[in-house]
């Protein structure tokens, strides 16, 4: 498959390729600094797509209109067809795209796997006249998502660290905790802030494998990340962004060839 | 009975009700991180609403003047003291829970706190203003025709049973995925609500569910002692609620419990009627307060997490479908 440097406010070039996720001229301003400005983007089903820019670009914000967490001033933002602006966060959620945070929040007091007892959907006990009434039916829904997460934490090389306290872990086990506790919700599209962040080179490899796999499962993966190298190896699409917008689109390799980009990284006028 | 056993029964007694107090405060403050700072407002009510639910009309007793007065039985008054109770508990929730983040919605409370206390007690029609309701009858006992000494064994029996009843409520809402959501929601709200939790409908929960424990809690001591007047309910009385959870362990339904049995029961209560020191009768509740406080501070700087901390959660042991992954492991050492 091939890939064009363009503007990324057009029509995307493979009609065959299905949206998403997207963003449509999206404007947010906080106060009177314009974080946001005009920007418009597709994520396209199935793909791993990498945000990238530098600091400051607005890619944070992004990912928090996104999710719902700034209400949207201007524009629109649709998944899977339905409009999500102006939703709480729950909402969007609920709908099957769930974000990472940029630094590791774990739920600190609770353990390794009653953290990732929290994200599943639809849980029957997260009703009391279900806890009172049908304690049986809590009950085995309860074992299968103890099941679900203690494979989940084999897969992530946490299995051992279940019991212990999510606050007790090391940063790069508490990434790895971020991402596999996000997957319990059974996410359809899954934005990660920046996973990587304070990573060494070896956890890296490995999460980048992780989300590797996630994609062989369907899933789609939007990412801001920081280390362009990782972004070559797994992003079948970039999106640059700059100065609160984006700025071009393609494949790494396209990306770095691109003159407006390199100057927006050099810090040109 | 001699008199130091009454008196035992009648701490105990004491006891009893105000676990249910404190179990419900550890539902919102232990479980789900809401600084409520009105918790006793809710108590109140819930005294209140039982009791002039169970007097006779106001203009039968003389010098009293309290709305309502439907004479009714028990548990009625009591049922309706907790619904009551509950319900002001959604109400100032909706205001203080819909925006506000911890700090901002613990300053609502103390507001909602000040604003209560001060109208109950100067609206006299309303609860018979700073004097209180009093002759609150005692539940069943023209009923039951038990002799003083018994009604108290029967009335400490009746305080247990409800203890009962709210400890395993409370312990199956601790254990159920509910109570995990609510936890979830202590330690990080965010990333709660980012994972589809609506966190303002589970905070109104918990919210409602602690303040229905409040009011059935107030309507039992309303009917325990018969009357109740706002210098029963200041501010400071729900602080000492707050050191119990503390000390004894927030989260924790036991340290709650051994919390409780040590702050507001042996410090408060047991210590009322010990000798005074002479010429001088207000030594005993200043060195009550230095020691509630000096406890208050050792454990917050010693075992933050009180006395019988949270237990960590418990899971049915399920065996992995595949073998364990040992390489992964090892690479996550190096990390």
């Amino acid at each position: 498959m091939s890939h064009s440097v363009e503007t990324p406010t057009s029509a995307p070039p493979h009609s065959a390729v299905a949206t998403i996720l997207r963003v449509d001229h999206v404007t947010h301003a906080f106060g009177g600094y314009v974080a946001i400005n005009d920007c418009s983007l597709d994520v396209h089903t199935g793909k791993i797509t990498a945000l990238i820019g530098p600091n400051g670009a607005g890619k944070s914000t992004l990912i928090n209109l996104i999710a719902g967490f700034y209400p949207i001033q201007q524009g629109s933002i649709t998944f899977n067809g339905q409009s999500i602006g102006g939703l709480p966060p729950y909402r969007i959620a609920q709908q099957g795209l769930i974000r990472t945070f940029q630094i590791s929040r774990d739920y600190g007091a609770m353990t390794v796997l009653e953290n990732l007892m929290v994200p599943p959907r639809n849980q029957l006990g997260e009703n009391l006249v279900n806890v009172i009434f049908q304690p049986r039916k809590v009950a085995q829904q309860e074992k299968e998502l103890v099941g679900k997460a203690l494979e989940m934490l084999n897969t992530f090389g946490l299995y051992e660290k279940r019991e212990e306290y999510a606050r007790n872990l090391s940063g790069g086990q508490k990434r790895l905790l971020e991402m596999s506790r996000a997957l319990m919700s059974d996410p359809t599209l899954l934005l990660l802030d920046e996973p990587m962040a304070g990573v060494n080179p070896a956890l890296a490899q490995r999460l980048a494998q992780h989300i590797l796999d996630l994609r062989g499962k369907g899933l789609t993966v939007l990412m801001v990340e920081h280390n362009l190298g990782i972004v070559d190896q797994i992003c079948e699409e970039v999106i640059v962004m700059a100065n609160g917008t984006t700025l071009a689109r393609g494949t790494m390799e396209e990306i770095r060839a691109h003159p407006e980009v390199i100057t927006a990284y050099l810090g040109g006028a | 009975m001699d008199r130091t056993l009454l008196y035992l029964i009648s701490l105990a007694t004491i006891f009893f009700i105000y676990n249910i107090l404190s179990w419900g405060l550890n539902i919102q403050f232990g479980m789900t991180g809401i600084l409520n700072f009105a918790y006793i407002i809710f108590m109140a009510i819930g005294a209140y609403i039982a009791g002039s639910f169970a007097l006779p009309k106001a203009t039968e007793i003389a010098g009293q003047t309290y709305v309502f007065g439907f004479s009714l039985p028990f548990p009625i008054p009591l049922i309706m003291g907790g619904i009551v109770a509950s319900a002001f508990g959604l109400l100032v929730g909706f205001v203080a829970l819909k925006r506000l983040r911890s700090d901002y919605m613990a300053i609502a409370t103390v507001s909602v706190a000040a604003i209560t206390y001060d109208f109950i007690g100067n609206y006299t029609p309303l609860f018979n203003g700073w004097d209180g309701l009093a002759g609150v009858p005692a539940p069943l006992q023209t009923a039951l025709g038990l002799s003083y000494s018994n009604y108290q064994l029967f009335f400490l029996a009746v305080c247990f049973a409800f203890m009962v009843f709210f400890f395993f409520l409370t312990q199956r809402i601790n254990h159920s995925p509910f109570g995990r959501t609510l936890r979830s929601i202590r330690e990080d709200i965010d990333v709660s609500e980012a994972f589809g939790k609506d966190t303002f409908r589970y905070r109104m929960i918990a919210m409602a569910i602690g303040c229905f424990y409040a009011g059935v809690g107030g309507a039992l001591l309303i009917e325990y002692i018969s009357a109740l007047n706002p210098g029963g309910w200041t501010t400071g009385e729900t602080f000492v609620l707050f050191a119990a959870l503390i000390i004894g362990g927030s989260g924790n339904n036991w340290g709650v419990a051994f919390g409780t049995l040590l702050v507001p029961i042996v410090f408060q209560e047991a210590t009322r009627y010990l000798p005074q020191f002479p010429n001088s009768d207000y030594i005993i509740p200043a060195l009550r307060n230095i020691i509630v406080g000096s406890l208050l501070i050792i454990t917050l700087w010693f075992r933050p997490q009180g006395i019988f901390p949270e237990r960590k959660a418990e899971f049915p042991s399920v065996p992995l479908a595949e073998p364990e992954n040992k390489q992964e492991e090892a690479d996550v050492a190096l990390g």
